[in-house]
């Protein structure tokens, strides 16, 4: 799993839940609800979908780690590689 | 015959609200089932035909009416929540509202999802009253109405430090009390300041088939999250052990259980004594728990020890 896939992953995810969401011109090292409406149940819905859709468990506190797509694939990469991924 | 089934969540009630959080249980995973007495869905928000006429019962109009592309406001957030399509509602904006007091209806204050219009009636109905209304309406606007730590305040205090005429003052808290409001006369601030942006400074609108649209979406998504219903299925008491919720009983006798705690079994395994001939210190022992509950689940825990 390369960091650029990852974040497609996740840009993928956002696309599902916020339909309503302009995701082309998202700067990765921006946070994403400076760029967009994401509020905190929008990322309760990211941290489920990781879960559903890749058996990707992310705990409350490392939440943080979502904030931007560029933190997302630093967070997320390795545990999508640990999962054979 | 114990055909009971276990759930995470049991709603009672599939009316619009129950509906809406079977629909968010179901997305976290939880297994969820809606009972409803009745045969159909909907509860005060409901529908019926005579001779091929289509009425709507409760819910006529939707509020917090906004363009198509409008962020952050309430819209929004619930159809984003519920995996709504906007288009899949249809919705058509109101044409106009009327709030009418006296005895013919003689003052009125007309509105429509532009607010300039209310602005404009309070300014030719009220003159003397409209500055006033216009920092009522910049509060409003400015006030956190969602803030977990504001102090509770009288809404009807607050219009009264910007409004002095009695009968504006009653015209206004007309229709957002009649929308949102649990107390008699007044209401807490920020529930006026919620509805009062839900029906002024946003609006209304109703997708043309009416009622029930809205909750014919609201169940196939209910449906597709892959949550559970059981029609024509009243609950006749919960049962509850511990101070917890732990079992339905239904209209018809059967029961339903509900996990009690989301706590896995837990046994203090250290702390087990046992009754047979004394072991030598240093042994160690295996031990398993099994539990089987009356719905046939099964959890086990287990461990080894050390005899001290």
């Amino acid at each position: 799993m390369t960091k650029d896939a990852c974040k497609k992953i996740v840009l993928d995810i956002i696309a599902d839940i916020a339909p309503d969401e302009d995701l082309s011109n998202i700067k990765p090292d921006v946070r994403l609800r400076d760029q967009m409406q994401l509020d905190s149940m929008d990322f309760l819905d990211i941290v489920m979908e990781l879960r559903k859709q890749h058996g990707i468990e992310v705990p409350e506190a490392d939440y943080i780690h979502l904030a931007s797509l560029d933190s997302c694939a630093e967070y997320l990469t390795p545990k999508f590689e640990a999962l054979g991924k | 015959m114990n055909t009971a089934t276990h759930y995470d969540v049991a709603i009672i009630g599939a009316g619009m609200a129950g509906l809406a959080a079977g629909i968010r249980l179901a997305h976290f995973g939880k297994r969820v089932c809606i009972f409803e007495r009745h045969n159909a869905v909907g509860g005060l928000n409901s529908f019926y035909s005579i001779s091929g006429r289509k009425y709507d019962v409760g819910l006529h109009a939707m509020t917090n009416w906004v363009p198509p592309g409008t962020k952050g406001t309430p819209l929004g957030k619930l159809l984003r929540q519920l995996r709504i399509d906007r288009d899949e509602f249809a919705l058509h904006p109101q044409k106009r509202s009327r709030i009418a007091f006296g005895p013919g209806g003689e003052t009125s204050l007309t509105f429509t999802n532009d607010f300039a219009v209310l602005e404009a009636e309070v300014a030719q109905k009220f003159p003397a009253q409209i500055d006033g209304f216009r920092r009522l309406v910049v509060l409003v606007k400015s006030y956190d109405d969602v803030s977990l730590d504001a102090v509770p305040e009288s809404a009807r205090a607050v219009v009264r430090r910007h409004l002095c005429d009695p009968l504006l003052e009653d015209m206004l808290f007309c229709p957002v009390m009649y929308y949102g409001s649990a107390t008699e006369h007044d209401m807490e601030f920020g529930q006026f300041v919620i509805m009062f942006k839900a029906l002024f400074l946003e609006g209304f609108a109703r997708p043309v088939e009416g009622v029930r649209l809205v909750l014919r979406v609201l169940l196939a998504k209910f449906r597709q999250a892959g949550g559970e219903r059981r029609m024509k299925c009243g609950v006749r008491q919960i049962v509850s052990e511990s101070g917890r919720a732990d079992r339905l009983v239904l209209d018809d006798g059967t029961e339903e259980w509900l996990l009690s705690s989301d706590v896995g079994l837990y046994a203090d395994l250290e702390a087990i004594t046992y009754d047979f001939a004394t072991l030598p210190s240093g042994t160690e022992l295996y031990l398993e728990l099994i539990v089987v509950d009356f719905g046939g689940n099964t959890d086990s825990v287990s461990g080894v020890v050390t005899v001290p």
